[in-house]
């Protein structure tokens, strides 16, 4: 009927906004090595963060994961924070 | 049949209290593997000493060695294999292909294909940095918007002016702020009624001169 805006109706949400990024025009090279680029990417309980919230490209996100997945199998990142 | 020549890097992770020895041993026979499979060392060095991500084999820490060869796909599985038997001093091990250093250009040229996603980031963005703490203020800087909106609606449709207060009634338990802003609008709008009834009385005169016509 109104045809007002409704303060806050579409806000309530909880989601950490997307935030494009691309890494090859940063220069960076994906690299399993680089804990420090791949730890931007895990989230605080080591799971590998879904690209909605990394905002890398499809093909970034693709080569971030492998990257993850590769340093976890050298020990150089956990799989869980729960590690016995 | 030959194989094209491959650059490969193989790290691997070898236990903390190794002897030197051993440690030599495992580095001769990766440069052995590389040699007898006709490759050529590129480099071979020691990459870091530090606390694994988990424990392997109750070892807590340990020392990575990388070593990056250009060779045939043959000098890969002899080392993997050496690298197998050897389990007690190798603890990890990984072969991928080496990672060219890349050049400016080559970022440059991959860089174009994604300009069109920070046209997204202008759009569906309206907090600039650090969305979470900025989720409550937005939520608190828009009322004010609105607020400045409704006197304009409200002088053109009189009726809506019964619903703003109680809306913002409705909402106090978002942000604490909201109440005062709730007890100011009525303020604001008590002084709107006046001109929005006399537009609406003119508006009344119009219809009904319509009406009869």
């Amino acid at each position: 009927m109104s045809r007002r805006p409704m303060g806050g109706g579409g806000r309530r949400f909880y989601s950490r906004r997307k935030k494009p990024r691309d890494l090859a025009k940063e220069g960076k090279q994906i690299d399993y090595k680089d804990t420090e680029l791949l730890s931007q990417f895990i989230t605080e309980r080591k799971k590998i963060l879904p690209r909605r919230n990394t905002g890398l490209s499809r093909q970034e996100q693709r080569k971030v994961a492998i990257a993850i997945k590769r340093a976890r199998f050298m020990a150089l990142l956990p799989y869980t924070v729960t590690h016995k | 049949m030959a194989i094209e020549p491959t650059k490969y890097e193989t790290l691997y992770l070898v236990r903390p209290d190794i002897s030197p020895e051993d440690l030599l041993t495992i580095q001769n026979r990766v440069e052995q593997s590389v040699a007898g499979n006709g490759g050529e060392m590129i480099k071979f060095e020691k990459w870091a000493e530090r606390d694994l991500a988990y424990r392997i084999e109750n070892y807590t820490r340990g020392t990575y060695y990388i070593a990056v060869y250009e060779s045939d796909p043959g000098a890969v599985t002899d080392i993997e294999r050496y690298f197998n038997l050897s389990k007690n001093n190798v603890l990890r091990f990984m072969t991928v292909k080496y990672l060219e250093e890349q050049k400016p250009a080559d970022a440059a040229i991959s860089a174009p294909p994604q300009a069109s996603e920070p046209e997204d980031q202008s759009a569906f963005q309206s907090p600039p940095s650090t969305p979470e703490s900025q989720a409550e203020g937005s939520t608190t800087a828009e009322q004010p918007q609105e607020v400045e909106e409704q006197p304009q609606e409200a002088a053109e449709q009189p009726q809506e002016v019964e619903e703003q207060p109680q809306e913002a009634a409705e909402q106090p338990q978002e942000v604490e702020e909201q109440p005062q802003e709730a007890k100011e609008q009525p303020q604001e709008v008590e002084e709107q009624p006046q001109e929005a009834k006399e537009q609406a009385q003119e508006s009344e005169k119009q219809t009904e001169g319509g009406s009869e016509s």
